[in-house]
């Protein structure tokens, strides 16, 4: 469970917030969706749960950690456990699909019998098992999207954050990644994710408006 | 541990797919290499061979040549043998008797007739002498002790072609050093180049690695392994150039050899000073890479 107790975050010598006041509670294996115009806090907030910025004021818990409090080599460890979707996503263009995925096993120095294994799922469960040999390069902005995200999900993570992933997708486009994200949430992995409007969407799903830094509705939709 | 292991093993991989990968640019980048390193090797072993007393050039160094007195006993001789023997500032000597003087003499082509003529040997007893401080003033020195042994008639030193030798091993020495920090110079150049280029070429891997929360030490190994490689091979390739440029040369000294009654021949580096040659190489490509990392470090580090 993760848990943001009355955080504040100041950019730059105008101390102008973006973050403000914020508290909010993400129990395990919910999706969650932090909706909002630029500018309102989103990406401050992801990169917070990530642990690549620490609070200004206030207090990030993790499963009862607090991340600020957290060494450098405690905080390495903590990311290993969360999978993070930027925007836009970082691949290797000229390798193919499945080489992607693999990278981060590879880089943790998991066997590749493993490694074949987990890499399967993950693109089974993103669609993304057409697309095996295809060069990264070469592929749409939506199946970029759910080749960072099956890369993501590969190194089995507590929590999954994106950053705008349904940016410039189209509405069948979207309802493919949130078919995966929602295939993730019942996996038991926590999903938390941006977007300017809430998208498309078939079950209910938490929604976390914000507003100049503040939350302004946290309400299941 | 055997998470480590893995990490190792496939930095190795990434590496070795690097080097395969422009298999042409890397074989120039080693040609280069192994070219730097076997001139700045070479230049090092000749200097070596010039400077160390087995393979001296000797027909440029001074020689000291001692005059002894007609009428000097055999014990007076022995006895300048023996101070000759026992100074620290002789390097070694010869001594040439008056019979051994005449006979060379008269060995000499035009001389036979004349000499035949006379009825005693003119010629004294003589000891040439290489002096260990071939400076002027420490030929000098020894030059004034030996002239003040008893039953010397005259010592004999060319102190004009000391001064005019010194001058130009001081000029060839500086000449030599300015090239040998100029190649090293280069070298560096050329490692820290590698390393830049490489991550040029490879940063995409890099930047999504460290996207994915990769240490930068994991980040750095591949790189660290392609400069290690890359070092190897390059003095393997140096070793190859100087062993082939050596026997080249060494084939033509019996020319050089006959012409100024020399014995001079470039040690040719057996496979220690090979292995050496790739150890040193490897070890400097792999620092020098790694202050390209820290250099590059992150520079367009991706959030």
């Amino acid at each position: 469970m993760i848990v943001l107790d009355a955080v504040d975050k100041v950019y730059g010598q105008d101390r102008k917030p973006a973050l403000d006041q914020v508290s909010l509670t993400f129990p395990d294996g919910e999706m969650t969706c932090l909706s909002g115009p630029a500018g309102a806090g989103k990406t401050t907030l992801l990169r917070l749960l990530a642990g690549m910025e620490t609070p200004s004021r206030g207090t990030v818990t993790f499963n009862g950690q607090d991340i600020s409090r957290l060494s450098g080599t405690a905080r390495k460890g903590l990311r290993q456990h969360v999978g993070w979707v930027s925007r836009p996503p970082f691949l290797v263009s000229y390798w193919n699909v499945e080489a992607n995925v693999a990278y981060p096993l590879r880089l943790s120095g998991v066997p590749e019998s493993i490694i074949t294994q987990r890499v399967r799922t993950a693109m089974q469960r993103t669609g993304l098992d057409t697309l095996r040999t295809r060069r990264a390069g070469t592929l749409t902005i939506s199946e970029r999207q759910r080749l960072a995200l099956a890369r993501a999900f590969v190194n089995r993570p507590g929590l999954l954050l994106a950053d705008d992933p349904f940016f410039s997708l189209d509405d069948t486009e979207s309802a493919r990644l949130m078919e995966a994200l929602q295939l993730f949430s019942l996996a038991g992995i926590t999903v938390i994710f941006s977007a300017s409007t809430a998208p498309f969407r078939v079950h209910p799903m938490r929604e976390v408006r914000l507003q100049k830094g503040r939350v302004q509705q946290d309400a299941v939709t | 541990m055997k998470t480590w292991l893995y990490q190792h093993l496939y930095a190795q991989r990434q590496s070795r797919r690097w080097f395969w990968g422009s298999p042409l640019r890397e074989l120039v980048r080693l040609l280069v290499l192994g070219m730097l390193l076997a001139a700045f090797t070479g230049l090092s072993l000749l200097a070596d061979d010039f400077t160390q007393p087995p393979g001296e050039v000797i027909w440029l160094e001074p020689t000291i040549v001692v005059f002894m007195k007609p009428e000097a006993s055999e014990p007076e001789v022995r006895a300048v043998w023996d101070t000759l023997a026992a100074r620290s500032e002789v390097r070694t000597f010869r001594y040439v008797s008056r019979d051994d003087a005449l006979k060379e003499l008269q060995s000499a082509p035009g001389l036979q007739g004349a000499l035949s003529n006379l009825k005693d040997n003119p010629l004294p007893a003589t000891f040439v002498i290489r002096a260990r401080d071939t400076t002027p003033a420490g030929l000098t020195a020894l030059k004034r002790f030996l002239e003040a042994q008893k039953q010397v008639d005259r010592v004999q030193l060319d102190e004009s072609w000391a001064k005019r030798r010194e001058t130009l091993l001081d000029s060839l020495w500086g000449a030599a050093k300015d090239v040998w920090a100029f190649l090293g110079t280069l070298l560096v150049v050329l490692l820290f180049d590698n390393t830049v280029s490489l991550w040029q070429r490879e940063r995409e891997e890099a930047l999504v690695a460290r996207s994915l929360g990769a240490t930068p030490r994991q980040v750095r190994r591949p790189f660290l392994y392609h400069a290690l490689a890359q070092g190897i091979l390059g003095g393997t390739m140096a070793g190859a150039l100087l062993w082939w440029s050596i026997h080249v040369l060494n084939d033509m000294m019996p020319i050089v050899n006959a012409l100024f009654h020399l014995s001079w021949n470039i040690p040719i580096p057996g496979v220690r000073g090979v292995v050496g040659l790739m150890v040193i190489s490897g070890l400097a490509n792999v620092l020098v890479g790694r202050l390209a990392l820290i250099y590059l470090q992150w520079q367009q580090e991706p959030e």
